[in-house]
């Protein structure tokens, strides 16, 4: 038998929507809740039943955070400090501790869900979990959801765009790009996360631009909305005019890449505009470019994407994967073998768990029996054999650099 | 393993499948999520290459996360969050084959409409991958069940031999049978029969 087949689930095309994602998502989760409900039944009883006796005893001793629908709505509201900061305690005891010189709005007050929007500065919160409660800070494009934590979220205007930061002290944070579904952050405690010159913000941001941009999955224009107005005038008044002065722009090179449009999606670049977005993009978005070239049939400049994506990660996982790329798109594309087993190296290098760790083994043999390097050939064999004695590509590997 | 071999690579400054799970035992909701967003475009994707239509996909994504949440306790090593959700995945979706198999049998389901493969092959995809893919769903659907997983998973998954026994369930040895047999199937399906003397007469041949 054949064990050296590489799988074709890279040519099966198969849609999953963010929409559908989070359906899904919802099911699961009713489902469990549903079923951890029933299977509670019997200890919810004996709970309630010993609460009501604890309750004789211990009554006045504790007093629960009160449900913020009961107090007044904040909807609508706008903190500002002045150059020393201010603290502000929330119905419910969660502490909003604003920087010098910063404004929050708070856009929605319900049970259900408090939303914030940074127009600029930073605030710490400290939230008091309230189950069912959603906690939300809206900081140009990006959301940062929030579930029983502390954390900092920083927002600095500047003429090259949004300078955004989020750092956790504790719990959980979720950051999401609301021009982009697939740009997500999960941060634990200690963790941060930056951006700068965060593009098609809504700068100030207003409830009407955060509508605007949530209804329209793509790129916006950044909202010239007046924050005072727009936070003095009743929630979600202003959201229909903002729409209608958004033109629709046209899909970006992500947008394309994820339909799998790869050919759209380089051209969406423009003249020039691989090498300027290689030049400027993150690691991770160096990654995807790599992978829009190498799909649009432009394999210089896939290696050159991923050549840059392998050294400006450093020693992280995006550049093992970039380094693997690389080697993959010398081998099959540009027919250079010895930079194949170059870069195929640095990819096992840099991180010997990896996943593909198998296959860039492998392809590394191969390449290096094609650039005529023996020694090194029978010695990554040697070791590709040892390593995966009945590995998919045992058959073929052992058959290079002279073996049999 | 080519099944998680897109995911912790892309997201490097993501807490750890590990991290995750045992925050997720723990009881904390927002890592029971963070593991679904994270792996749900690949069970999505594997339940639909070994489905082979779109139909039932949320179902089984749906009953595979719910119960993979719910049995976090028995994943021994907490990293093979991956691996254990599509070990559940693929044993839910062979449950559902041979239940869909016996019924069609005793005449209680038509017969499957065709899976048509033209409709999810990618446009970049090479002339030889689009026909080896298309060979492979044209027959999937008259393959025993076992076989159809083997195969699957063999081929279009390009999974080694081991991953596909530990995911099934089976031994190596019952594997390289099922896939084994599979093939030959898939080669005789592939073979244009012998044309019989009514057919030459037809064709001239």
């Amino acid at each position: 038998m054949n064990d050296t087949q590489p799988g074709l689930a890279p040519h099966v095309i198969h849609e999953t929507t963010a929409p559908r994602l989070a359906r899904q998502w919802s099911q699961v989760a009713a489902r469990r809740a549903a079923r951890h409900g029933r299977g509670k039944w019997a200890t919810l009883a004996a709970a309630v039943a010993l609460a009501f006796v604890l309750g004789l005893f211990v009554r006045g001793r504790f007093v629960a955070p009160p449900p913020i629908a009961n107090a007044p709505s904040w909807e609508g509201s706008t903190l500002e400090s002045a150059a020393g900061g201010e603290i502000v305690t929330l119905p419910g005891g969660t502490e909003v501790r604003l920087g010098a010189a910063t404004r929050l709005r708070i856009s929605t007050w319900s049970e259900a869900r408090v939303a914030f929007a940074l127009d600029q500065g930073d605030v710490t919160l400290d939230v008091r979990r309230v189950e069912g409660r959603a906690w939300e800070v809206a900081a140009g494009a990006f959301d940062v959801r929030v579930v029983g934590t502390k954390f900092v979220v920083r927002r600095t205007l500047g003429p090259e765009g949004d300078k955004i930061a989020v750092e956790v002290i504790r719990g959980h944070v979720q950051v999401r790009n609301r021009n982009n579904p697939e740009d997500v952050h999960d941060l634990l405690a200690n963790e941060s996360w930056h951006v700068d010159g965060a593009t098609a913000t809504t700068a100030p941001t207003a409830s009407a631009s955060v509508a605007a941009v949530e209804t329209a999955p793509l790129p916006q224009p950044a909202a010239s909305t007046d924050a005072t107005s727009a936070a003095a005038a009743p929630p979600g008044s202003a959201a229909p005019s903002a729409q209608a002065n958004l033109a629709p722009a046209p899909p970006s090179w992500e947008q394309y890449a994820k339909d799998h449009r790869y050919r759209e999606a380089y051209d969406a670049l423009g003249p020039d505009g691989f090498a300027r977005a290689v030049d400027t993009a993150a690691p991770d978005k160096m990654l995807r470019l790599g992978d829009v070239a190498r799909a649009s049939g432009h394999p210089r400049d896939a290696e050159r994407a991923y050549d840059a994506a392998r050294k400006r990660g450093g020693g992280s996982a995006t550049a093992a994967l970039a380094a693997f790329e690389l080697g993959r798109v010398r081998q099959d594309a540009l027919g250079n073998s010895a930079g194949a087993a170059e870069a195929l190296g640095a990819a096992i290098a840099l991180s010997p768990g990896a996943p593909f760790r198998e296959d860039a083994e492998a392809r590394r043999v191969r390449a290096l029996e094609a650039s005529g390097a023996t020694a090194a050939c029978v010695q990554a064999r040697d070791a590709y054999l040892a390593r995966y004695p009945s590995g998919a590509h045992t058959a073929v590997v052992r058959r290079r650099c002279g073996g049999k | 393993v080519a099944i998680v071999a897109d995911i912790s690579a892309r997201a490097p400054s993501a807490p750890t499948d590990a991290a995750l799970v045992l925050a997720a035992r723990a009881g904390e909701t927002w890592a029971c999520e963070a593991l679904f967003r994270r792996h749900a475009k690949l069970a999505n994707g594997l339940a639909f290459r070994l489905l082979g239509r779109d139909q039932e996909v949320d179902d089984i994504v749906q009953d595979a996360y719910v119960a993979v949440l719910d049995g976090l306790d028995r994943l021994e090593d907490p990293q093979a969050f991956a691996s254990f959700l599509a070990s559940v995945i693929v044993r839910r979706i062979g449950r559902l084959m041979r239940r869909r198999r016996l019924a069609r049998k005793l005449g209680l389901l038509p017969r499957a409409v065709p899976i048509d493969a033209s409709s999810f092959i990618a446009p970049t995809a090479p002339p030889d991958a689009v026909a080896e893919l298309r060979s492979i769903y044209a027959l999937v659907d008259d393959l025993p069940t076992d076989e159809r997983m083997a195969l699957l998973l063999r081929r279009v998954e390009g999974l080694p031999l081991d991953e596909v026994a530990r995911l099934c369930g089976w031994s190596l040895a019952t594997v390289k049978r099922r896939i084994d047999a599979a093939e030959k199937r898939l080669e005789a399906a592939s073979t244009p029969p012998e044309p019989t003397p009514a057919c030459a007469e037809r064709t001239g041949t």
